[in-house]
Parts: structure tokens; C-alpha cells; sequence
């Protein structure tokens, strides 16, 4: 079993490793720094984050060229677009741009001699995409969606609720006992969660990560809001002085709770506050409790003598 | 507790600064090394200072304390006011040495009250409070960086302060005797980390240095980076510095928010994993500017970088607060406080500043926010094997947990 995974992970690497290469599906090349001269055939598209970088006359960049920062002095071919949004980009007479030219802000010193076969666009004049207006949703809409949210919550309650109750209590747990410090962990994991995914994503390579590590915040948030509603569910049997199947009081709660979030949320003033400070408590108790794997005991708890 | 960390935070550290450059027209070589003489002078002092207050039994006795304290405000305030009087070289070494001995009095004498006025259990709220308070106020208040704007504020402050301390010092009331009383009690006089000492006899003489030196190397790092920015205007003026008192609003926001976060996480979790984030957040707001400085050299700050600096700072200062006198009883906590304060706190930001002003002449901001990013993450990585791996004494005290 062990050898079929390790080959199973050999296969995967190679796999994805082979798109890399330099006959691969894709290449890029980075310049972050220092001073480039590049000639002959430059393979897929070329970035330059920083540093100052020369195509020769007679040298071809097989893909795009995007300048982000830095120097470029283009004396050869480029096969895509060239997009520049800062620095200073030099078009010498022997250039040839063979997609569009990109322009957006610092330096920019053309040669009358040089070729370019697309489009020039500049500041607002590189097109977007036609996006279809977003109209803000009426009434009847909200309430329908909130009802398909909360359905879908209480599913994700009754499922945690059977293949998980332990976690689920756990996690439940320690929303109901530190609820504060449950909260104060979760705007830690929260914002500096969300400023490491977006760096992450500044290297534009690992955005795959940024989009996984979103999806996994989401569903920490998602499996917090779960335990809320099964505490509600079983708040309210207990109130109501009803007896129900458990994934019954996990279904109607994980549905109330959705709905009674949406209603609180939508007060003026404190509803957007409410709402994030429910998520965070959420998140930071599924931290707390590394996915309800574990009970959360703060560590006061062993300080018993500073009660004597 | 709060108007001394501001004193020190914004009179002694950015204004000093300014007065040897612009009054005096030192040279950054000779103030770093002025500065790196106050640090050693400061450190020397709090730890004579916290060993003879332990021999005399000092730190068990609350009027004392505030008569010392009295003292040591009194003469800063006198300092502080004789400041601009000051015209040459000499004068100012003779000025540093004065104030190096009213700070190393003044740190074993302030943190020794901890075990008088507030309960253990407490001691992370108080704590958070306390920073809450001094960075809020530092975020909003410091808009003009400068000796004079600092020492104008200080001095208000300061003078405050002595007629404040003035009065608890002599002042006869049963209240009083209230409180000079407190330290006998176990939940004031029994640091939380005390007790275990108990269960693992050699494990507090270990504790100690090394929390020392994760202290040491929190500070250090944040120096050697902040003072680097400090020099790089386009990142001051859209943030600490910025005229838009919105954005000077949102970093005290942060600032408090993260000082009570801290206050929270430091009662529930204990220290070692705040270390971690501490650690791991200057990790990531340093590589954040490493980003911008490659990237968008020139443009104006984004609001995260500072924003998680904040965050960083207010975090450890809540741990520098509370954990001294969580790892001492009445009787140990002047020195205690002395190596961990003077040693650590002073001792890393006053030599990282000093590194800072050297290297901001030899070293690109570049380079030098990556040396800075590189020891933070060296720091997360101790940290992090620390934490993982964890001591079999922290696994007896899971246990009992």
C-alpha cells in the first residue's frame, strides 16, 4: 500500500513537472534583479519583475513579455503581447511585436523603426471583458437565497452530525466555553490567513495554493457555522421541550441559523459586524480545536492554585 | 505602566533620534554608537538595581516601590525638560548616562509592582490594556515625528506622573495598606509559570534564559526593521506618519484590537504559541515589503503591511508586559524583570537600532528588509520545532491540564 502510494505520488510529480519543462505545456521565465542580455530563441513568456533585461536584434521571445517593474530594451522579436505596467520599456528600431502592445504607466521611448503588428492600447483603452451588470438582489430573491443557503447548511450540519459528532461536539464545545478566546483566534487566523494567501498570490505561480487555501478557510467557516446551528437545533428541542432525532435538530438548526445570521446581518450599523464576528468565533474554535480533533482545554485550566 | 511605554517608545526611541541629528548634527555612525552606550548603561543598571532591591527586600514592600518610582519619574521629567539645553557631544553622553540610570531604575522598580496590583489571572487583560492604551495613543497622537513634538508630549505626561506617584507615595490609607498587603496572597504573589517548578525542579532556571532570548530576538527583529522603514519616507507617510488621520485611526484600531487579542491568547494558550504567530506575522509583513520594494519601488504602501506590523508589535508587547512577573514570586521578580526587560526588550532595540543606522548607509533597503525577513522566519522555524516537538514538562503540564 505504502510503495503503491509513494509510485501513485512519483507519477503525479512527473506529470505535473513535465508541464514545466522547457518543451512542455508551458514555460515562463522570471527575472526578479541584475542585468540580462538575452539572444537567440527565449522559450514561452518572459516576466520581469525588477533588474534590466535586452533582447538582442536576431533573438525571439517564443511567448508574451510583461514588465512589471524594472528596464526592458526590446531589439528583437516578440511572438505574443507585450504588457507593461511599470518601469521603462525601450523599443529599439530592429523590435518587432508581433500580438498587441499593452501600455500602462511609467517610461515609454519607441523607435520610429519599430514594428508593431497588433493593437497599441494604452491607460483605458485596453479592453475588458463585457460584464453583465449585477443588480442587487430584491426581496424575494434574498429570502430564496438564504433558504437554498440554509438548506445547504443544514445538509452539511446532518452529514458532520453523522459522520463526524465528536468533532462537531468538540468544535461546539468550545464555541459555547471560549467563545472570546475562540474569537480573538479566529480574527488571527482570519487576517493573517487572508494577507498570506494574498501574497502568495503575488507570485501568480501559486495561485493554484491561494485558491485552495480560500477554499479551505471557507470550509473551517462553513463547518463552525455547522456546530452553531446543531447547538441551536438542540437549544431549541431542549426549549421547546420536544424530543427529535439529532439530525433532525442538526437539519432545522443548521437552517434557523443560516436564516437568523442573514436577519441579524442585515441591521444597519452592527449587522456586517455580527456577521463577521459569528464567522471568526466559528473559524478560530475549528482552529482551536485542529478540525474538532481535539478538545480545547486554555491552559488557566491547570493554574488551579490562583484560585486558593 | 502605559505613559512610561510611551516615553520610552516615542521621546527615547524616534525622538532622540531627531534631536542628535538636527540639534547636534551627529553623524547616524556616532548616534548609533551613543545609543548602543545608553542600551548597555540601561541593561547594567536594571540588573544591579533588580539584584539590590531583592537583597533589601525591596520588592515585597509596595510604598517603597512607589517611592523609587516617584524618583525615577521625577528625575525623567527634570531630564527630559533639560533636553534642549543640551548643545554638544559630551553634553548629550553626559545627559544618556543620567536618563540610562533613571530607566534602569526604573524598569525592576515598575514591573516589581505587578505582584501588588494585579491578580495572575488577570495579568493578560492588564496587560493588553496597557498596550491597547500606549500604542492607540502613539498611532494617533504622533503625527509629527519630531524631539520637539515628543518632548512636549512627554512632558505632560511625565509631570502627570510625578504628581501622581508624589501623592501615592506619601499618602497614609487603609487602602493603601490594602494593597501593600496583596503580594501575600497566593493569587498575586504565584507567577503561573511558578508552580511548575514544583513538577520539573531544574525547569525554571532553563525557562528563563530562553524565554530571555526569544524576547531578545522578537525586539531585535522588529528594531532592525522598523527603524529601516522609518527611513523610507514613502512607507511612513502612508502609514505611522500618514497626514490622513483615517489611516493613523486604522493602525491604533489594529494596535488595540491586537493588544486584547493578545491579552485573550495569552491566557488561554500560554506563551509559546504566540511566539509562533509573533514570529511568523513579521515573517510575512517583511516579505510583504520585500514584494513591494521589488515590485512597486517608489509607490505609496499598501495598508496591510503596516496593518500586520501592528498586529506583531501589539502581540509581543502584551507577552513583554504579563511574562516576567508570570514566571517570578515577590521575591524574585525585581530580578527577574531586570533580565527580562533590560536584557531583552532594551538591550535588542537600542543594538538593532544602532545596526539599522549603520546599515542604512551601506546596505539597499532591499537587501536589508530580507536580512531582517530571513532572521524572522529563522525565529518562526525555532518556534515552530519547539512547538511541535514540545518538552516532556509541557506534556506533564498537558496532562494536568
Amino acid at each position: 500500500m505504502k510503495d503503491l502510494r509513494l509510485g501513485l505520488f512519483l507519477i503525479v510529480s512527473a506529470w505535473l513537472l513535465s508541464a514545466c519543462g522547457q518543451n512542455g505545456l508551458y514555460h515562463l521565465s522570471w527575472i526578479t534583479g541584475g542585468e540580462h542580455t538575452l539572444s537567440g530563441n527565449i522559450p514561452g513568456d518572459l516576466v520581469v519583475l525588477n533588474g534590466v533585461v535586452s533582447l538582442l536584434p536576431g533573438s525571439q521571445v517564443q511567448g508574451s513579455l510583461h514588465l512589471l517593474s524594472g528596464k526592458a530594451r526590446l531589439g528583437g522579436e516578440v511572438q505574443g503581447h507585450v504588457s507593461y505596467l511599470g518601469g521603462e520599456l525601450i523599443l529599439e528600431p530592429d523590435a518587432h511585436v508581433r500580438g498587441d502592445l499593452n501600455l500602462g504607466g511609467g517610461a515609454y521611448f519607441p523607435s520610429p523603426a519599430a514594428q508593431i503588428d497588433g493593437e497599441v492600447r494604452s491607460g483605458t483603452g485596453i479592453g475588458l471583458p463585457d460584464l453583465q451588470e449585477q443588480t442587487a438582489p430584491t426581496g424575494w430573491e434574498r429570502v430564496a437565497r438564504a433558504l437554498v443557503s440554509g438548506v445547504l447548511l443544514g445538509g452539511v450540519a446532518v452529514l458532520l452530525r453523522k459522520f463526524a459528532p465528536s468533532a462537531l461536539q468538540r468544535v461546539g464545545d468550545c464555541i459555547v466555553s471560549h467563545g472570546l478566546v475562540s474569537g480573538s483566534m479566529g480574527l488571527l487566523v482570519g487576517v493573517v490567513g487572508l494577507s498570506l494567501l494574498i501574497t502568495i498570490a503575488y507570485t501568480i505561480l501559486l495561485i493554484p495554493i491561494t485558491l485552495l487555501g480560500l477554499f479551505v478557510l471557507g470550509a473551517a467557516i462553513v463547518y463552525g457555522w455547522a456546530a452553531m446551528g446543531v447547538l441551536l437545533g438542540s437549544l431549541g428541542l431542549h426549549l421547546l421541550k420536544r424530543q427529535g432525532t439529532p439530525r433532525a435538530a442538526a437539519f432545522l438548526g443548521g437552517l434557523g441559523f443560516f436564516l437568523l445570521l442573514e436577519i441579524v446581518s442585515s441591521l444597519p450599523f452592527v449587522g456586517g459586524l455580527i456577521g463577521i464576528s459569528v464567522a471568526l468565533v466559528g473559524l478560530g474554535a475549528v482552529f482551536l480545536t485542529r478540525l474538532g480533533l481535539h478538545q480545547f482545554v486554555p491552559a488557566s485550566a491547570g493554574d488551579e492554585h490562583l484560585t486558593t | 505602566m502605559s505613559a512610561g511605554y510611551y516615553y520610552n517608545l516615542t521621546f527615547v526611541q524616534l525622538g532622540l533620534e531627531d534631536f542628535a541629528a538636527r540639534v547636534l548634527s551627529l553623524s547616524p555612525r556616532a548616534f548609533a554608537l551613543d545609543m548602543a552606550l545608553l542600551a548597555i548603561l540601561t541593561c547594567l543598571t536594571a540588573l544591579a538595581f533588580g539584584f539590590w532591591m531583592q537583597r533589601q527586600d525591596w520588592a515585597c514592600c509596595l510604598r517603597t516601590k512607589l517611592r523609587l518610582a516617584f524618583g525615577v519619574v521625577l528625575t525623567q521629567t527634570m531630564l527630559t525638560a533639560a533636553a534642549p539645553f543640551v548643545s554638544h557631544e559630551p553634553g548629550f553622553l553626559i545627559w544618556l548616562a543620567l536618563t540610562s540610570l533613571a530607566l534602569g531604575v526604573g524598569v525592576p522598580v515598575m514591573f516589581s509592582m505587578t505582584v501588588d496590583l494585579v491578580p495572575v489571572r488577570q495579568r493578560g487583560y492588564a496587560a493588553a490594556l496597557t498596550t491597547a492604551v500606549t500604542y492607540f495613543a502613539a498611532a494617533v497622537l504622533s503625527s509629527e515625528w519630531s524631539f520637539a513634538a515628543f518632548r512636549c508630549q512627554s512632558l505632560i505626561l511625565l509631570t502627570a506622573g510625578t504628581f501622581g506617584m508624589g501623592i501615592l507615595s506619601i499618602v497614609n490609607h487603609p487602602w493603601m495598606d490594602a494593597l501593600s498587603s496583596q503580594h501575600t496572597r497566593p493569587e498575586f504573589a504565584i507567577g503561573r509559570y511558578v508552580r511548575k517548578k514544583k513538577l520539573g525542579q531544574s525547569r525554571m532556571g532553563n525557562r528563563l534564559p530562553g524565554l530571555v532570548l526569544i524576547m531578545f530576538g522578537i525586539y531585535f527583529v522588529d528594531s532592525l526593521g522598523f527603524l529601516r522603514l522609518l527611513k523610507t519616507p514613502v512607507y511612513m507617510q502612508s502609514a505611522w506618519q500618514s497626514p490622513d488621520l483615517d489611516i493613523r485611526m486604522f493602525i491604533a484600531g489594529v494596535h488595540g484590537v491586537g493588544a486584547l487579542v493578545g491579552g485573550v491568547l495569552y491566557t488561554a494558550l500560554r506563551e509559546r504559541p504566540l511566539f509562533l504567530w509573533i514570529f511568523g506575522i513579521f515573517g510575512l509583513t517583511h516579505l510583504q515589503y520585500s514584494f513591494h520594494i521589488r515590485v512597486a519601488e517608489g509607490a505609496a504602501g499598501i495598508l496591510s503591511m503596516p496593518m500586520l506590523y501592528a498586529l506583531a508589535v501589539s502581540l509581543y508587547t502584551v507577552i513583554n508586559f504579563a511574562l516576567w512577573a508570570d514566571l517570578s514570586t515577590p521575591q524574585t521578580i525585581s530580578v527577574n524583570a531586570a533580565l527580562g526587560v533590560a536584557l531583552s526588550a532594551w538591550t535588542a532595540t537600542f543594538l538593532s537600532t544602532a545596526l539599522s543606522i549603520l546599515w542604512s548607509d551601506s546596505l539597499s533597503l532591499a537587501v536589508h528588509i530580507q536580512i531582517v525577513d530571513a532572521l524572522a522566519l529563522l525565529f518562526f522555524l525555532v518556534m515552530l520545532a519547539l512547538v511541535y516537538f514540545g518538552s516532556p514538562l509541557d506534556q506533564n503540564r498537558e496532562v494536568l491540564n
